[in-house]
């Protein structure tokens, strides 16, 4: 088991330098740089930037060296710990994802529980009680939740929301609690401000989760096992949670290994729609903008996380159903 | 608010905390005020600029002019009075004598030196001297302080447009700081503060320095009406009135009125409509967001649920969406036939704008083959003026398909080769790409008004095609002459053609002409005479000086006339000048195209407010408005200090 996990490791390693070498020449492949959008912001306002100044920020931030140079600085710095300033945001780019990294975790955690506390129970019920009406309503909305893009569905429930229930849309706070220190009213402001995020980033996999719960189930339950277990005389309810079930979860458990990075890119979409303080609207910038250390330091968290997610699913699967070996 | 403070003795009475001789706010449609309430906006920036820099442009405070009666007069701003001498080579300024900073710290020259010495002349710090405080000759002016509360500017030629130039910009983040907090900064300095940080010098760059930046850094004074007090990055920023702040109301009220004003991020445009229809703003200014004028019927239809008022201010734009050639185009054959009037006027009479001026701006506007602002000084200060501008607006005016075609025949674009479309002379393949940044929205303005011209030439037998360019990189293509066309932008500016020339004559690298641009940016430099033996377009900048045989004699007739102006202390001898480099536009473009001049641009306004000025408030003040332009900054110019709640305790924020 150990070796396993320490071979696992090694290749984690190998993968995410081959990952930030691509992705950085990937990055830096079209033309001109983030010090563009800067010139052009001053240039509307008139406060044009004179040849000498911007070439003082090139050398600054190294913008004019070519890309491999570039991504030895930003090596040699990351493994540190120091990613980078991010020039657009003029910050360094550890704390603006830090900053936002909560906010982040937090919806799509929330939004992770909701989907499977919604999604099992529906799933086995759809299995359970397979054409009846109630199985195929839930069909009609799962099919549904899966093919509405996510920012179209954010659209409509903001409308909804603002029109129906008169409901302050768009962000995380009203204006009033947005910088006001944290207390039990701002938290409640929150959760008035949550329910449509969580409701929209957790669509699409509550749907996925039910539909694969439920035809796994169907799988299972017609397995000679079964047939036993209900021959021996157990009750239903003890044969369906039991040992149905569990069997069923497997593909369920695999999809966790996609989770983790999911986790803090939040659905960038949605986000900017919504107006959420999360990290997927600044990586969308950062890539419009060629921001660079900040868009390679996402990507290559993303990466990390996914790597690292996988080889907890494959763990935990392995735990989970003795039939599988680790090799 | 402030009154509880007094009482308490954390604020001395507002007697002392106004200067001697307050600025009293002129304008004639004010009426006297009530304290208090919030004044909610909106802004949509994928990064911080909204929540800082938009709110600059609503205060006039850190300005020591001021613009008046849009453009037509100047008066004093932090500056109570100023004169020159005989040739106007030296200006002299009296500040305000009693003017404090936001913390209560008294304004005076040294605020003014210490910006000159210590971050302009200072060779570490980046804020470049403005072209304002460049004589006529290239050279910087000598500041010199003459007491507490006077300074002068020296320069070693008369400078007949000093104080116009002074005027322009709120000043301290978007255009040039001329003053800046000298006993607060100075910790930050290494003149003073020998114990600063290795990169001391970012604390004095906008955005963000935390020396200079109050848009940034709630603990560094400012002049404005209000002062920042939170602000969370790309979120919002809260604003608080300011005790200080210097101007008063025609009723000796300290201002502003309003206590607070917040300014909320929303990434999403049309997120941002949406919160706006459901009245989460008291104000939004159609200069800074993404409003069309497509979107007054949503506004109109939801005006009882978001208590707002439409209403319409002069955009003072001589162009509205406009597109323009590189005169500089890399490839010759391509480069001679954008330089030929006879081709720029065909493709200008090919050009169907009324049209465009129905479909994109419902009729608004007058029609024009592109000037610069209608309300500019020079068209509007008499008879000939008007005469002017008239000339320019009309010169390619007419939409005449016929004329176009005869135009390009007689230059020799004909169809040899049978398939429809024109070729070059010589036979070659003719292509003109309707270039413009790919992240334009599709229903915006610059792209429909493309459609509308890729349509217009092809009927005229040009191949032409839209053609989205990767939005980054845009300029550095630009200037090393590899894209054909800019149509994603207008022209907003006057008040006065001198002040900001940039459309009437080529001094940088973004507009029609970038290497002549460039050349004449660096004269004065070692760089002015070097590389000569070089091919223009590979030298570092890309450039073309008069030595070069691919230079445009008419483009040094403009320059050889604008360097006139420079020094020409009279009024009207300037203005001449500016009609005859106009005339060679005439003669020899048109170099800029555009479809209507001064169409109407949006403004809410929460239906409680008041001391707003109206489109006709603004036409028989001033010029019915002039909002594009920020060197004229709207809504800072109609000083939002002065706007109150009817009801204030209705608009609160707990």
């Amino acid at each position: 088991m150990t070796n396993y996990i320490i071979r696992r490791l090694i290749y984690m390693v190998v993968t995410l330098w081959f990952i930030s070498l691509i992705s950085f020449f990937l990055i830096e492949l079209p033309p001109g740089s983030a010090l563009d959008a800067r010139i052009q912001q001053l240039r509307n306002m008139g406060g044009d930037m004179s040849v000498q100044q911007i070439e003082a920020l090139r050398q600054q931030y190294g913008l004019g060296d070519p890309w491999y140079v570039r991504y030895w600085k930003w090596i040699s710095g990351a493994v540190r710990g120091d990613f980078g300033d991010s020039f657009q945001q003029g910050a360094p780019v550890s704390q603006l994802i830090w900053s936002r990294l909560g906010y982040s975790v937090m919806i799509s955690g929330f939004a992770l529980i909701f989907a499977w506390l919604v999604a099992i129970p529906l799933g086995v019920y759809s299995a359970t009680h397979r054409y009846t009406i109630p199985d195929y309503l839930v069909t009609v909305i799962q099919f549904i939740g899966i093919s509405v893009p996510e920012f179209l569905l954010a659209l409509l429930l903001m409308v909804f929301a603002a029109r129906y229930l008169n409901a302050d849309v768009g962000g995380l706070f009203s204006s009033a609690y947005q910088n006001a220190p944290w207390s039990w009213d701002k938290f409640v402001d929150m959760l008035k401000h949550l329910w449509i995020p969580i409701i929209v980033v957790s669509a699409g996999s509550t749907a996925w989760n039910t539909r694969v719960m439920r035809a796994n189930l169907l799988d299972v339950l017609n397995q000679q096992y079964i047939q036993t277990a209900r021959a021996k005389g157990l009750k239903e309810s003890v044969v369906v949670w039991k040992h149905a079930v569990r069997n069923a979860l497997h593909p369920l458990i695999m999809a966790l290994g996609g989770v983790l990075p999911a986790l803090i890119s939040a659905e960038v979409t949605t986000s900017i729609v919504l107006n959420l303080p999360t990290t997927g609207p600044l990586f969308v910038t950062a890539l419009l903008n060629k921001d660079m250390y900040l868009a390679i330091t996402f990507l290559m968290m993303l990466s990390v996380l996914l790597v690292i997610g996988n080889l907890l699913a494959d763990l935990l699967l392995a735990w989970v159903d003795p039939r599988v070996r680790l090799e | 608010m402030l009154a509880e403070m007094v009482k308490a003795g954390k604020l001395p009475p507002v007697q002392e905390r106004l200067p001697k001789n307050p600025y009293v706010v002129p304008h004639p449609w004010l009426k006297e005020g009530k304290y208090g309430g919030t004044l909610r906006q909106m802004c949509s920036s994928a990064d911080d600029w909204g929540t800082t820099h938009l709110i600059q442009e609503e205060m006039y405070g850190n300005s020591p002019l001021r613009w008046h009666k849009d453009g037509l007069a100047i008066s004093g701003g932090w500056v109570e009075s100023w004169e020159a001498n005989e040739d106007l080579s030296t200006w002299t300024f009296h500040i305000r004598e009693g003017i404090k900073w936001s913390d209560g710290e008294p304004f005076t020259a040294d605020d003014v030196l210490f910006w000159w010495e210590d971050m302009v002349l200072n060779e570490e710090v980046a804020e470049g001297p403005p072209d304002e405080a460049r004589s006529g000759k290239g050279t910087l002016a000598k500041f010199k302080k003459v007491d507490d509360y006077t300074f002068q500017m020296i320069f070693d030629a008369p400078s007949p447009l000093t104080a116009d130039r002074m005027a322009m910009w709120v000043n301290r983040g978007i255009g040039p700081g001329w003053s800046a907090p000298k006993h607060y900064a100075q910790k930050f300095h290494k003149k003073y503060n020998p114990n600063v940080k290795k990169d001391w010098v970012n604390d004095f760059g906008y955005p963000g320095g935390k020396a200079v930046d109050f848009a940034t850094n709630p603990e560094c004074p400012t002049l404005t009406g209000w002062k920042l007090k939170s602000y969370t990055k790309n979120r919002n920023s809260v604003w608080e009135r300011n005790p200080y702040y210097w101007c008063v109301d025609k009723w000796g009220n300290q201002l502003p009125y309003i206590d607070t004003v917040i300014m909320t991020n929303i990434q999403d445009p049309e997120v941002l409509k949406l919160k706006t229809t459901q009245g989460d703003a008291d104000f939004a200014h159609g200069g800074f967001l993404p409003f069309t004028l497509a979107d007054v019927s949503t506004f109109r239809q939801t005006e009882n649920r978001s208590n707002l008022h439409l209403e319409f201010w002069d955009s003072g734009s001589g162009t509205s969406s406009m597109y323009f050639f590189n005169h500089d185009f890399a490839d010759a054959k391509m480069r001679e036939l954008v330089r030929n009037p006879k081709f720029l006027k065909a493709l200008s009479h090919a050009f169907d704008r009324q049209t465009a001026q129905t479909l994109i701006y419902y009729k608004t506007g007058e029609l024009t083959t592109g000037t610069l602002s209608p309300k500019a000084i020079e068209y509007v200060i008499n008879d000939q003026g008007k005469q002017v501008y008239r000339s320019w607006r009309d010169s390619a005016v007419e939409y005449n398909p016929d004329k176009a075609k005869q135009l390009l025949d007689e230059i020799g674009l004909k169809d040899t080769n049978g398939d429809g479309f024109r070729e070059f002379p010589d036979g070659s393949k003719l292509l003109i790409t309707i270039d413009y940044p790919a992240d334009q929205p599709q229903n915006g303005e610059h792209v429909r008004k493309n459609e509308l011209l890729a349509k217009n030439w092809q009927a005229v037998g040009i191949n032409a095609r839209m053609t989205p360019q990767p939005p980054t990189g845009y300029d550095d293509r630009w200037q090393a002459g590899k894209i054909l066309m800019k149509t994603a932008w207008e022209v907003g500016d006057g008040p006065n053609h001198l002040v900001y020339p940039q459309w009437l004559v080529p001094m940088e690298y973004s507009r029609w002409s970038p290497l002549h641009g460039n050349w004449y940016n660096l004269r004065g430099t070692p760089k002015e005479n070097q590389q000569k033996n070089v091919d223009p377009w590979k030298r570092n900048p890309p450039r073309i000086g008069p030595f070069d045989k691919e230079a445009d004699p008419n483009i040094k007739k403009i320059w050889q006339m604008y360097d006139q102006t420079k020094t020409e202390p009279d009024f009207m001898k300037r203005t001449q000048l500016v009609w005859d480099m106009i005339k060679v536009h005439i003669d020899n473009g048109p170099y800029f195209c555009g479809v209507a001049a001064n169409t109407p641009r949006i403004e809410l306004f929460h239906k409680d407010l008041r001391n707003w000025p109206t489109h006709d408030d603004l036409k028989s003040w001033g010029q019915g408005g002039f909002v594009n332009p920020w060197i004229h900054p709207t809504p800072a110019v109609y000083d939002p200090e002065t706007w109150y709640w009817e009801n204030p305790d209705q608009h609160t924020q707990s």
